[in-house]
């Protein structure tokens, strides 16, 4: 994979750096803020070298607010098949929520410590390069707790595969980690889908369960905050 | 720090003529009165020699003139309004900044733990975490890999809390409102409403209200789970918060527990908080935080006028 990285840490951007390398990928840029991955990003894609991924830190200069997520939200708003990775210190749904409301490409939003599970994070990194979500198990979590909004209507179980869903898991990873049958797992996933009210014709119904999922957050979050 | 000419007493040399008692000639006419005629009646008994009836003369008199005395200085001049307006506008200035030191305080260990500490965590686990690709799991050095892991996962939990505590990072990103949705999102039944935008709010006033709403939702979450909570977020001059549960009522505020250190930490720099909760319910905690408005600065957000920075 050809991976952008984004962090206003040296420590952090060269140590991702250098794990991703030696995992065989190419670190195509770095950058230590949020104009520099813009600027980074607009050069490569000029060039007709779009990366596979962006990793990019949420709190970065020169506001050392959001302004990391907004240089992805406004990239992936001119790039929409851009593969963007955010990481963060802490995890707010509002952040996922953002990205995820614009549809394209690859989406995944963890927590920074999630990178030292290596294997993981390389795992979520190929699931975003390739369009699919990787949402943290933090926000996953409460999921089992929400009661409001269209999710309301699901079982427990139904929830909780689609918080494993969120967390990027295929069916087959999914029957491993609840050990159920392939087969219960595929009729739980269809109960999501129906009651979630997405047809079975419809592209992309993993994402846009999970989007659900976070729009249902959203409304915990309205928007314009 | 260099105040402006006269903030000091030294520097015009005396105190200000608003705080002075001013003494004048015996201009009251009773004293006047009371002096002339026990004079008159000394000269009276002296001429006829009554020795005793002028010395009672003399003690009345004495009497006489030191309560007149005390009666005749003036009652201090009240302040100008004018004072009174510009004492309450300095009460506020200095409370307004020394909140703001103590938040600024409180940003800065944020900022250190998040920069330096975190840091270093995060890329010592993360290489940890690729020594052990290379490594058997099931073998001593695997299982040590692993356990060194853990151990870090855990010391990152425990830093984001601690910095959770000292100071919410979703608070400084997001403002009150979404950060305390964010928070209502991890206990169940919890709804917030804010019906109304709210202004910038100062950084004391917004961290003192998240940790109430934080306070009160975990005493909620214990003495009455399963119940509806809802969130209300106001301003006028104050920020009103109230969290009003369907619980079994009859809640009270214990000195050493959560909400009595909440309302310790509002009354600190002029807030209140009030409970009311009878027996079957519902319960209602009240918390106010003055906005500590400067002059001329409004609670209310013209939302005309956009949301400021």
């Amino acid at each position: 994979m050809r991976i952008v990285i984004a962090d206003d840490s040296a420590l952090l951007r060269e140590g991702l750096a250098g794990l991703v390398q030696r995992q065989g990928h190419d670190v195509v840029a770095l950058a230590s803020d949020a104009p520099g991955l813009v600027d980074e990003v607009q050069r490569l894609m000029e060039g007709g070298q779009m990366p596979d991924v962006v990793i990019t830190d949420v709190r970065m200069p020169p506001g050392m607010a959001t302004d990391g997520l907004d240089a992805a939200v406004r990239l992936r708003d001119q790039y929409p098949h851009l593969a963007i990775m955010i990481l963060s210190q802490y995890v707010a749904p509002v952040h996922a929520a953002r990205l995820l409301a614009q549809p394209g490409a690859g989406f995944g939003y963890l927590l920074k410590d999630r990178v030292s599970r290596v294997a993981d994070f390389l795992r979520s990194l190929t699931v975003v390069a390739a369009g699919g979500v990787v949402i943290d198990p933090e926000i996953a979590a409460r999921l089992a707790a929400t009661r409001t909004g269209p999710l309301n209507a699901l079982t427990d179980r139904e929830r909780e595969v689609l918080a494993l869903m969120a967390e990027g898991l295929s069916n087959s990873q999914i029957s491993a980690t609840l050990s159920l049958s392939a087969g219960a797992v595929a009729k739980y996933v269809a109960a999501v889908f129906l009651k979630l009210g997405l047809p079975a014709g419809e592209d992309n119904r993993r994402v846009r369960a999970v989007l659900t999922y976070l729009t249902d957050q959203d409304t915990i979050f309205p928007a314009g905050t | 720090m260099l105040g402006g000419a006269g903030s000091t007493p030294s520097a015009s040399g005396r105190r200000p003529r608003a705080y002075t008692t001013e003494v004048t000639g015996p201009s009251n006419p009773l004293l006047v009165l009371a002096i002339t005629v026990s004079v008159l009646a000394a000269v009276g008994l002296l001429v006829l020699g009554d020795v005793a009836g002028l010395l009672s003369v003399a003690v009345v008199g004495l009497i006489w003139f030191i309560v007149l005395r005390a009666s005749w200085r003036k009652p201090p001049a009240p302040l100008p309004e004018k004072s009174y307006a510009g004492l309450l506008a300095d009460l506020a200035r200095s409370r307004r900044e020394i909140v703001g030191a103590f938040e600024i305080e409180r940003r800065r260990i944020e900022r250190d733990l998040h920069d330096g500490a975190q840091q270093y965590l995060v890329a010592a686990a993360i290489k940890i975490g690729e020594a052990g690709l290379d490594v058997d799991p099931a073998s001593a050095s695997g299982r040590l890999l692993l356990a060194a892991q853990d151990d870090a996962d855990q010391a990152l939990r425990a830093l984001r809390n601690t910095v959770h505590g000292i100071q919410p990072s979703a608070l400084l990103d997001l403002g009150l409102e979404s950060a305390v949705r964010e928070l209502a999102s991890r206990f169940p039944g919890v709804q917030v409403r804010c019906p109304h935008p709210l202004p910038p709010l100062p950084q004391g006033v917004l961290s003192s209200g998240y940790f109430f709403v934080s306070e009160a939702l975990t005493n909620t979450a214990k003495h009455a789970p399963g119940a509806e909570v809802v969130v209300l977020l106001t301003t006028d001059e104050n920020l009103r918060i109230t969290v009003t549960d369907t619980g079994p009522g009859g809640a009270t505020v214990r000195s050493g527990h959560g909400l009595s250190g909440m309302r310790e930490r509002l009354v600190a720099f002029g807030g209140t908080m009030t409970i009311s909760s009878p027996p079957g319910g519902p319960t209602q905690v009240l918390a106010t935080m003055p906005l500590l408005l400067g002059p001329g600065q409004s609670g209310y957000l013209d939302q005309t006028r956009g949301t400021p920075p």
